[in-house]
Parts: C-alpha cells; sequence; structure tokens
C-alpha cells in the first residue's frame, strides 16, 4: 500500500466528483480523484460505425448487468422492478446521458411543508441558484429565456437545439390543449462553446459519447480544467473501503488497483461521488468497531430511501415521417402542466412529459419506446409504418422516498476483485402508479391532438434507473438523515457525499444540474469552514 | 454449433423475418453465420437452439412457427435476448439499410461524422406559452409564482 496524504481524496470523477474537483483544486486544495473506469476515447466511440446499433445493445448498453465491461461492477436486480443504469469512466454516467438540463423548482425542496409528504431539504432553490448558473457556464446549456414554468434566470449559453418535426406538432397540440410546455434546456452545444468543443450535428445517439465534444460531459467540461488546476485523477482504482481512526474520523479510501493490488489513499477530507448506487454501496462496506453497519450509518439510513424517477411512455405514430432519429435523441420539448399537487387528480407531487425523438432500425425493431416488433409475416409491415414515424412522450414521475427502497450488499454476487456487488430492492407504490396512469391519459390525449393514428402506452419502463438517488439523504436532523445541508456526514465530520444519494426528495426531473449544484455548494462550505472541519490526526 | 444446429438457426431467423420485395430474408444475407460467429449473440444463439426440438427445420412450416411461439411464450429468458440479438444484426446489414433507405430515406450511413440537418430553432414558435403568466409555485422561499 502508498501513504500519499492529500487534503482531498474523491471517489468517483462522473457528474458529481469532476464540479467538486474542478473547485477544491482551484482554491489550492490537493486534490486526488479515483475512478474505476478509464477516459473515453472519442475517435473509437461507436457512432462512427454503421453498426452502431449494436454498441447500444453490447458494449455501450446503459445496463452494466448487460454491457458486462472489464471496468463495471454488476449489480443485484433480482427484486428491482426498475433496473440500473449507469456507466464506469472518467466523466461517469455523463457519458450516456441524454443530457436534459432542467433545474429543480423551488417547490421541490419544500415538499413536507407544501404536501405534507417526504421530507424538506435543508436547503432552498435560492441556496442553489448561484451554483446552478456557474454549473451551466461549466458545462453549456442550449435553452431559452422566459420559460413560465420556473424562475427567471440568466440567459443560457446558446440557443436551443433543433425541435424537429415531432416537437413542432407536439407544441401545436399543446398550445391547443392550453399546457405549458417549453424548449428543453440541454446540455449540449447547439453551436460551439467551451474549450475544443464543437456545435451539436444532430447525429441521435449522445449515448453513444459525443466525437465533437458537443453533448457535454465532465469529463470535457470539468476535467481538463480541474487538472489544470492541479488535480489529479487515478483511473483504474477501485475503491473498497473508507477508512477510519479509532474515533470513527475517515482517514482515506482503499482501492484495488488496475493490477488488483490493494492501494490506500490517505486524506484529510473523504468525499464520495460514486452515484446513488455506488456510494451506498461503499459506506455499507466500510464496516469498522466504530461503524459496524458501514460508515455514518448509525441510523441505518444509508442504502434506504432509495428513488427512482419511474416513467411512462407513450408513444404517438403519424401518418407521415418526422424523422425522429435525427438529433438528440432525448431532449426537444418539455411540458409541465402536470408538475405541481392539485388535489383533485388523487395523487400528491407530479410529473414531466419530456419529448424524445425515436430510433434508428434496431431500436425501432427490438422495441423501447415501442413494443418490439413482431417477428413473422407482418413483421416488415409493421416495421415500415413505424420507423422514423414516432415520437414519445416520457411521464417521469416523482419518485416519494420510502425506507423500503434500498441499496443492500449482495449476498450472492461480487465484481471481478471479489467485492460484493451492490443488490436494489425497489417497488413502487400507489400514489406513482396513479400518478403514471394520469400521464398516460395526458400524453395519449396530447398525442391525439397533434393527429397521431396510433397511440400505445408503455405502463413502467423498466430499463430506466438512470438517476439513483437518496442513499445518503440530506437533512438537519441527525437522527433522521444522513448528510447535513452541506453534504457533510452527521457522525463523521471529515466525510461529505456529493452526488445524488443526498437527495432528500426527487422531485419529477433530470437531477444532473441539481447534483453538480449541490456539489458546487457543499465544496464552497467545505472551504468556508475548512479550518474547523475536524480530521484524523 | 453443429452443421444441423446451423441449419435450424437458418431455418429460424427465415421464420422470424421473411423476406418480401423490399427486405432479404437473413439466409440471403447469412446471418446465421454472422451471429453463431458473433462475441456477445452467439451464446444466445446457442441457447435459443437448445431450446428447439431437434428436428425443427424439417418440420411443416406451421409447425415450426408453433414452436417459435411456444418458446417465446414460455421461455423468455432465452427467446427475448435471442431476438435482439436477431433485429441487431439484421438491421445494421448493409444489404437490409439500404432496403430500409430506399422504404424511408434514412441514410444507410453511420450518424457520424455527417449528422444530419435540422431546421434551426425558431423563437416564434413559444410565442403561445411565452404570453402566460409564471406557471410555478410558491415556495415560500424567495421564488414565488
Amino acid at each position: 500500500m502508498t501513504d500519499a496524504i492529500d487534503d482531498v481524496v474523491i471517489v468517483g470523477a462522473g457528474a458529481s466528483g469532476a464540479a467538486v474537483a474542478w473547485r477544491l483544486a482551484r482554491a489550492g486544495l490537493k486534490v486526488t480523484c479515483l475512478e474505476q473506469g478509464d477516459w473515453v476515447r472519442y475517435d473509437e466511440v461507436p457512432s462512427f460505425r454503421t453498426d452502431w446499433e449494436v454498441a447500444r445493445q453490447t458494449s455501450h448498453h446503459p445496463n452494466p448487468n448487460v454491457r458486462r465491461n472489464p471496468v463495471d461492477y454488476p449489480v443485484d436486480d433480482s427484486e428491482a422492478a426498475i433496473k440500473p443504469f449507469l456507466y464506469n469512466a472518467v466523466g461517469g454516467s455523463t457519458i450516456l446521458w441524454g443530457a436534459h438540463f432542467p433545474r429543480f423548482r423551488p417547490s421541490d425542496f419544500r415538499v413536507k411543508t407544501l404536501d405534507g409528504v417526504g421530507d424538506d431539504w435543508p436547503i432552498s432553490y435560492e441556496d442553489l441558484a448561484p451554483y446552478y448558473e456557474e454549473n451551466d457556464r461549466m458545462m453549456g446549456v442550449s435553452g431559452l429565456a422566459g420559460d413560465p414554468g420556473n424562475p427567471p434566470r440568466l440567459a443560457r449559453q446558446m440557443p436551443p437545439v433543433p425541435l424537429g418535426r415531432g416537437a413542432e406538432k407536439m407544441a401545436g397540440a399543446f398550445d391547443r390543449l392550453g399546457w405549458h410546455w417549453w424548449p428543453c434546456d440541454v446540455a449540449i452545444n447547439s453551436q460551439p462553446y467551451g474549450e475544443g468543443r464543437g456545435g451539436c450535428n444532430n447525429c441521435g445517439p449522445c449515448d453513444l459519447g459525443c466525437p465533437s465534444g458537443a453533448r457535454s460531459s465532465s469529463d470535457v467540461t470539468y476535467w481538463p480544467q480541474a487538472i489544470g488546476a492541479g488535480a489529479k485523477l487515478i483511473t483504474g482504482a477501485r475503491a473498497f473501503e473508507v477508512e477510519t481512526d479509532s474515533e470513527g474520523r475517515a482517514t482515506g479510501v482503499a482501492y484495488y488497483d488496475r493490477d488488483g493490488a490493494a492501494q490506500r489513499h490517505r486524506a484529510h477530507v473523504v468525499i464520495l461521488a460514486a452515484n446513488g448506487l455506488g456510494t451506498a454501496r461503499l459506506m455499507l462496506l466500510s464496516q469498522s468497531k466504530r461503524f459496524p453497519n458501514g460508515i455514518a450509518n448509525d441510523t441505518d439510513l444509508v442504502g434506504r430511501r432509495l428513488m427512482h424517477h419511474p416513467t411512462g411512455m407513450v408513444t404517438g405514430t403519424f401518418d407521415e415521417a418526422v424523422d425522429g432519429y435525427a438529433g438528440p435523441f432525448a431532449v426537444s420539448i418539455l411540458c409541465q402542466h402536470f408538475y405541481e399537487t392539485d388535489a383533485a387528480r388523487g395523487f400528491v407531487r407530479g410529473y414531466q412529459m419530456q419529448l424524445v425523438r425515436s430510433n434508428g432500425p434496431v431500436g425501432t425493431a427490438v422495441g423501447g419506446y415501442l413494443p418490439r416488433v413482431p417477428w413473422g409475416e407482418g413483421h416488415h409491415e409493421t416495421f415500415r409504418n413505424t420507423f422514423a414515424r414516432t415520437a414519445s412522450l416520457t411521464v417521469t414521475t416523482e419518485d416519494l422516498p420510502r425506507l423500503d427502497n434500498r441499496v443492500t450488499l449482495s449476498d450472492s454476487l461480487r465484481d471481478a476483485w471479489g467485492i460484493p456487488a451492490p443488490k436494489m430492492t425497489y417497488s413502487l407504490d400507489q400514489n406513482t402508479k396513479e400518478m403514471i396512469e394520469h400521464g398516460i391519459k395526458s400524453a395519449t390525449r396530447a398525442f391525439n391532438e397533434a393527429g397521431a393514428v396510433a397511440v400505445t402506452a408503455e405502463r413502467l419502463v423498466v430499463n430506466a434507473g438512470f438517476h439513483l438517488l437518496g442513499t445518503a439523504c440530506m437533512g438537519s436532523d441527525a437522527d433522521a438523515s444522513v448528510v447535513d445541508g452541506d453534504c457533510r456526514a452527521h457522525s463523521v465530520p471529515n466525510l461529505l457525499v456529493v452526488d445524488g444519494s443526498v437527495f432528500t426528495t426527487s422531485a419529477a426531473l433530470n437531477p444532473t444540474p441539481t447534483i453538480q449544484a449541490v456539489a458546487l455548494r457543499a465544496a464552497d462550505r467545505l472551504l468556508a469552514a475548512r479550518r474547523g472541519v475536524e480530521v484524523a490526526a | 454449433m453443429t452443421s444441423i444446429d446451423r441449419t435450424s438457426l437458418a431455418v429460424l431467423l427465415d421464420r422470424m423475418i421473411p423476406g418480401d420485395a423490399d427486405f432479404p430474408p437473413p439466409s440471403r444475407i447469412e446471418l446465421a453465420d454472422a451471429m453463431v460467429t458473433h462475441e456477445r449473440f452467439g451464446a444466445m444463439a446457442e441457447a435459443m437452439i437448445a431450446a428447439l426440438p431437434a428436428d425443427f427445420s424439417t418440420r411443416p412450416k406451421e409447425a415450426q412457427i408453433a414452436v417459435v411461439e411456444s418458446v417465446e411464450r414460455e421461455k423468455a429468458a432465452v427467446f427475448d435476448p435471442f431476438v435482439v440479438a436477431l433485429y441487431s444484426l439484421y438491421y445494421v446489414h448493409p444489404t437490409v439499410l439500404a432496403a430500409v433507405e430506399r422504404a424511408s430515406g434514412y441514410a444507410a450511413r453511420a450518424p457520424q461524422p455527417e449528422g444530419y440537418a435540422l431546421k434551426r430553432f425558431d423563437p416564434a414558435i413559444v410565442a403561445v406559452p411565452a404570453s402566460r403568466g409564471p406557471q410555478y409555485r410558491d415556495a415560500g422561499t424567495g421564488s414565488s409564482s
């Protein structure tokens, strides 16, 4: 084992790890980040090949249990209604994301006060607003000011990405129905922005990695600047324990290097940024005399309150081509008409409807947005009537925290180095099911208004566990949460968690801007309080 | 995989994706060979063949279809990955992509480096929603509608 000593060691080089590394390194701290994966080589991404859709089903599948790349860890999802999506690389899951970049609404931080469910966050929208702005500048956002569905804010860095014919049809339908809609805020360059990053050429499969850097990911935004400021990044580092002293203070992180040799990286402060699955796993693995159930787990809340964004999918088929294979696949316009609680609807909280484009030929045939194209005599006719003629609305619901939805350590599954895999136990509650049903009716109505000749609904997209939230939740009460409003563990003063694990509630919006804003704020709060942080001797 | 198994696989693929005036049957583009030699999909083909009766390829067409329907219904863990493998390899074959292009205008090429031309965003399209007042909720923390 080596004995390097840094100010800070971070586990995970994804959205939040990159942001916090940049912030702390720029302030002069000695920062090292441990990342299990490697740098992505953009000259080798599959979208340069005609068989790019095979990669989507194999080496670039978002589910690590399907992908099974050497750097991945498996996930025991045998008791999970929604399957995990994540990526292990510098950039983390921003390597394969769709880059939808909405901010949470002010009400999302106050659900207990406003609606009597979940818990209030210990921080507010206003606390995060300056960090949202700074993060927008770092990631680069295309969008349009003036959205009546959200508080006023500074202009985005770039105009919206092209909407496409499907979105234009749906925008007209929303207008006729009197519903809110607005162009999505997206972390995709509609024109060149950032160091060496080009503009989007609408190729479609953002999830395979963007060779021009137009689709933002933290390996091309934060990391070059973080490294330029002195941060050190160690790839191929598979963390297996946050080490502590006899007082329970963090002393560093133990990990296996890419050769399988155990290493230790010591630091005054440990920051976990390995997503709601990986961070909970590492905390549960970090058992000691002081923390027999895992570090900072006195309250048995580490791993609990797992939240996704349970999603229904409604697809409209038109009698003409809308060419949805062109343009960023996940983003065009967003409807938040049903976002806030309305008691008349029979459920609390609400949902967004996000218009996604469509698939290439393989994606159309194997299904996803639509059911699989049936095999047999009618196969080609169904394919011809579907391909390039569809658009889909997600019904993305707010998932309320429940103790039974959780991450634990698997009894039966281990990764390539013998480390227990995380196990997800997850089911939907009745409120969520009713919300999805309502959303399906709403989306169906919108497609009918838009002139779709057929509308198909999928009541739960099983392969949609891309937002892993809540497993080390933030709160003011040390008996009812894992970290405080500054992301510091209540029971370990020099341990921070800065990824989606800390979300008190999930909102019904894509979380990455909020994850990064929380991380940037945590870094600032750490810097401000640094002299007072109790570290190991 | 034995030669008999390969024969069964080729027959199976043609039953699942029959050719028509535009699209070739898998046997015409030698898809069975591509599948059994594929790093990931080969195992799925093996599993599917193992789920079929040994005399599958010599049964009447209707009986073959009934067998496949049975596997689809009763052995989803085998059938579903196999369909992904079949459709994935079929729809990236150059001959099939050319047929897709003829049918839809979709360019039979890689998405990069050319990408696709799309009409730029026109702000006039938001005239209706932009005319509405604030629609977010007062959270009592400073940002109010």
